[in-house]
């Protein structure tokens, strides 16, 4: 069920009052009322996925165990690279082997060679990317020491299935997750409102601005062609802002839903359109997956790699910007691939590498230059320069992201960066409905601006506002998301 | 949580106590819209009004409310005549519109039925289903004779029809601001088109080929019993093949199956039957703007045409 159907809205006020009026006193009941209510409502997509969420969390919890009691032995390794290769292995049966295959047969074509392609296509269980890195950070967690193994499994169950995170995220970390779970959540006036008003803001986001946005980007990107520069170049902005709705929406939703049951999940967005330069915008986007690539892959390799250097230059570059270079590249790949079993989601990927690495270059140098011009680092047109140029790159980056070929994307850039682009956008849709939608975008985004020191936008209402002025605001959004609800349209991250 | 709860209620409920009222409120303003949903209020209005009160109605699709002009009926034949075509729907909703006549207005004395090659199709969605908000709500009969539309609970909870109705609200508040823009888009429910010939057919052909229409059993059987209750009430029905242009008649590969089936309930009920399927006009294209539809000109002529054969057939006579 989505977060933005009516079973959602029946499932949810169901499972909160079972939870808080039956259990509100056990935490082994609040937990497994939570349990059944994840299963429920992961099989909801189809029922038969539960056995690969149940088989990843039973191996997941073995392995733990395992890693565990092998410490003393000194084999936890062993245990470590099996669970390791269950995990990574499962994920690269269902989310790329339609992928190696097509690829395999599209190389063997060009010795002149034309295999068949094969009739069995995988299909990707729902949530799958999610929930195999947070069991990944269960494993290594637990083979570095960090959290021990939980014994009981139904907390291991738990968090790897919970409801409000099991299809999209925000990734969590079991460090963090698993303390909550095992200690009596009791009802929070304050919690229980604030996660309300962050799904209401979560709604309002996915289903005004994201799924009208995407009306018009889904238009433009399918038939780019007949387009010109200028409209391509709306399409990549509502693009750009349709997924960033999209994903944002669902996450806090996802961590409003869960504030609901007492338990804080880790932020995942903090206003990434508003970031200075291209690292500063990783910070902010989709945050709990680029911390555990920086955490499970970066800073390992940086680690690995230096160790092995014996001298501080690597092929003439200095051995701090060839680690970063080394370690971004392979991390950047690896995101890229996360995204999906695609070539576009792979350049996109190691695009956004690059532009770290260029940046990263560029840092000392500027440093002189600056200081030798006399300009601050701090100067208002620096920063908005900067950030134009961050705008860009990520704006040209996206459209990698939503083609759905290299050739798409690449033909999409080259009408799109034409003469053309400074003519007149040619619109064939209702005027009324697009003015419409530009107004609700521009007021969803002065709402981020004014409310970016926040957690989400209008979090900062609880503590800025009298109780008149704050209903006042939420009777306003939820007659806007009623009347305004674009074509419900599924979330864009629950492809990966 | 007891103070949550009550909080909560409080909250909520302004939604109960006003959504009925907004409800009331929000259909009765759109109600008033004469282009919105295809330009089918007006019709409705008038038909829940009692107000169509016609000598001669003309039933059928888009194919009769572009086609048959009821102004020059009226100025022909001296008879006071409205038009009951409804756009993209087949004879299901085309009953409905009969029903609710017969249910709140005079009876009329003739019926022009139009027919197509779809007039039996099963559809599988509601076209313009925005055409119906503004009467569901409460509305059994409207709930029984619409299909794949909307769930039941639209009928019968205030509000929630208009979830997403975006269009219909920015119609509404058109309406509030500027009451003077709103002009009817059609004339006693007749909308000619001012077209000339475009692609669709040839667009439809190529990527079709041919087509085979499914025709629905219940809806001949609907059929049936309509004319059977016609013939009961003392209605005096006529069966009406408007032009249609000849390269497209082959586009549907059960043409003849259809078109038997209409021969057929022409001669079970005795009811007189213009086929213009083969009429001069079906072969040329300036009078179309696709192959099921006449542009202005053409429905003009045809109307002019149709008046004529009534009245040689001596239909008019006895109204």
């Amino acid at each position: 069920m989505l977060f933005n159907s009516i079973s959602f809205g029946i499932f949810l006020p169901i499972v909160f009052c079972i939870y808080w009026i039956l259990a509100r006193k056990s935490t082994e009941l609040q937990n497994n009322i939570l349990l059944v209510a994840s299963y429920f409502f992961y099989g909801w997509w189809d029922w038969r996925l539960l056995f690969l969420l149940l088989f990843i969390s039973v191996a997941n919890y073995l392995s733990g165990i395992k890693i565990e009691k092998a410490q003393v032995s000194g084999r936890s390794r062993l245990w470590l690279a099996i669970g390791l290769i269950i995990n990574i292995g499962t994920l690269g049966v269902f989310k790329y082997f339609n992928f190696f295959i097509d690829s395999f047969v599209d190389l063997v074509s060009l010795t002149g060679y034309h295999l068949p392609r094969s009739s069995v296509r995988i299909v990707l269980p729902l949530g799958i990317s999610f929930y195999i890195f947070l069991s990944l950070s269960y494993i290594i967690d637990i083979y570095k020491k960090k959290i021990p193994a939980d014994r009981n499994i139904l907390n291991v169950l738990l968090t790897l299935s919970f409801f409000p995170i099991v299809l999209a995220g925000p990734i969590q970390r079991p460090a963090t997750l698993l303390p909550q779970l095992t200690v009596q959540r009791h009802f929070d006036y304050s919690e229980v409102t604030d996660g309300l008003r962050q799904i209401l803001w979560g709604l309002f986001v996915k289903i005004v601005i994201a799924d009208n946005l995407a009306f018009y980007a889904d238009d433009i990107f399918r038939n780019f062609s007949v387009y010109n520069g200028s409209m391509l170049f709306l399409g990549a902005v509502l693009y750009s802002i349709q997924i960033y709705a999209d994903f944002s929406g669902y996450s806090d939703i996802a961590i409003g839903t869960a504030k609901l049951f007492g338990i804080k999940l880790m932020r995942n967005f903090a206003y990434p359109y508003f970031a200075r330069d291209i690292v500063e915008f990783w910070k902010r986007w989709h945050i709990s997956l680029t911390s555990w690539f920086r955490d499970y892959i970066f800073l390992p390799l940086s680690f690995s790699v230096s160790f092995k250097l014996k001298s501080d230059r690597m092929m003439y570059i200095k051995s701090d910007i060839f680690i970063y270079i080394v370690a971004s590249s392979v991390t950047w790949f690896l995101t890229g691939m996360w995204h999906g079993a695609n070539y576009t989601f792979l350049v996109w990927g190691l695009m956004h590498g690059l532009f770290l690495i260029v940046y990263r270059l560029q840092v000392k140098p500027r440093k002189k230059l600056f200081r030798k011009l006399g300009i601050s680092n701090s100067n208002r047109i620096v920063i908005l320069l900067e950030s134009f140029v961050t705008l860009t790159v990520v704006l040209i980056a996206w459209v990698f992201f939503r083609s759905d070929s290299l050739g798409a994307a690449t033909d999409y850039l080259g009408i799109m960066l034409s003469k053309s682009l400074f003519s007149m956008p040619v619109f064939t849709y209702s005027r009324k409905m697009l003015l419409v939608t530009v107004l609700l975008t521009m007021m969803f985004l002065i709402i981020e601006w004014f409310g970016r020191e926040e957690q989400y936008a209008i979090a900062g209402l609880k503590t800025k506002y009298p109780a008149m002025m704050r209903w006042a605001v939420y009777y306003c959004l939820i007659l806007v998301t009623f009347f305004f609800a674009g074509s419900g349209q599924k979330f864009i991250y629950f492809q990966f | 949580m007891k103070s949550f709860i009550k909080r909560l209620f409080i909250f909520l409920l302004p939604f109960l106590l006003f959504s009925y009222g907004l409800d009331i409120f929000l259909s009765k303003t759109l109600k008033k819209s004469g282009s919105y949903a295809d330009g089918e209020f007006p019709i409705w209005n008038t038909l829940y009004a009692g107000k169509i009160n016609s000598d001669i109605v003309i039933y059928g699709s888009s194919r009769a409310l572009k086609h048959i002009d009821p102004a020059m009926i009226r100025d022909s034949l001296h008879k006071s005549a409205y038009n009951l075509g409804v756009n993209g729907h087949s004879f299901r909703s085309e009953y409905f519109r009969h029903y609710l006549l017969l249910k709140y207005n005079k009876k009329p004395e003739l019926i022009i039925q139009t027919l197509d090659v779809t007039s039996f199709e099963k559809k599988s969605d509601l076209y313009n289903p925005d055409q119906y908000l503004p009467y569901m709500l409460f509305n059994t009969d409207m709930r029984l004779h619409t299909y794949n539309g909307y769930p039941t609970a639209d009928y019968y909870i205030p509000m929630i029809r208009y979830y997403g109705k975006k269009e219909a609200l920015l119609e509404i508040l058109d309406l509030i601001v500027n009451p003077s823009g709103n002009k009817p888009l059609r004339t006693r429910g007749y909308h000619s088109n001012d077209f000339t010939w475009n692609n669709d057919l040839q667009k439809a052909q190529e990527e079709l080929g041919s087509f085979k229409v499914v025709s629905d059993t219940t809806m001949i059987e609907l059929f049936d019993r309509y004319l059977a209750e016609c013939a009961r009430e003392n209605i005096e029905v006529v069966f009406v093949y408007t032009p249609e242009y000849i390269e497209g008649q082959n586009f549907v590969s059960n043409r003849k199956e259809i078109m038997d089936l209409y021969d057929h309930f022409s001669a079970k009920y005795g009811i007189t039957y213009f086929n213009y399927s083969r009429d001069t006009m079906s072969y040329k294209k300036e009078y179309f703007y696709n192959s099921g539809h006449l542009n202005s000109r053409g429905s003009e002529l045809f109307t002019a045409k149709l008046i004529n054969d009534l009245r040689k057939a001596g239909i008019t006579d006895n109204l």
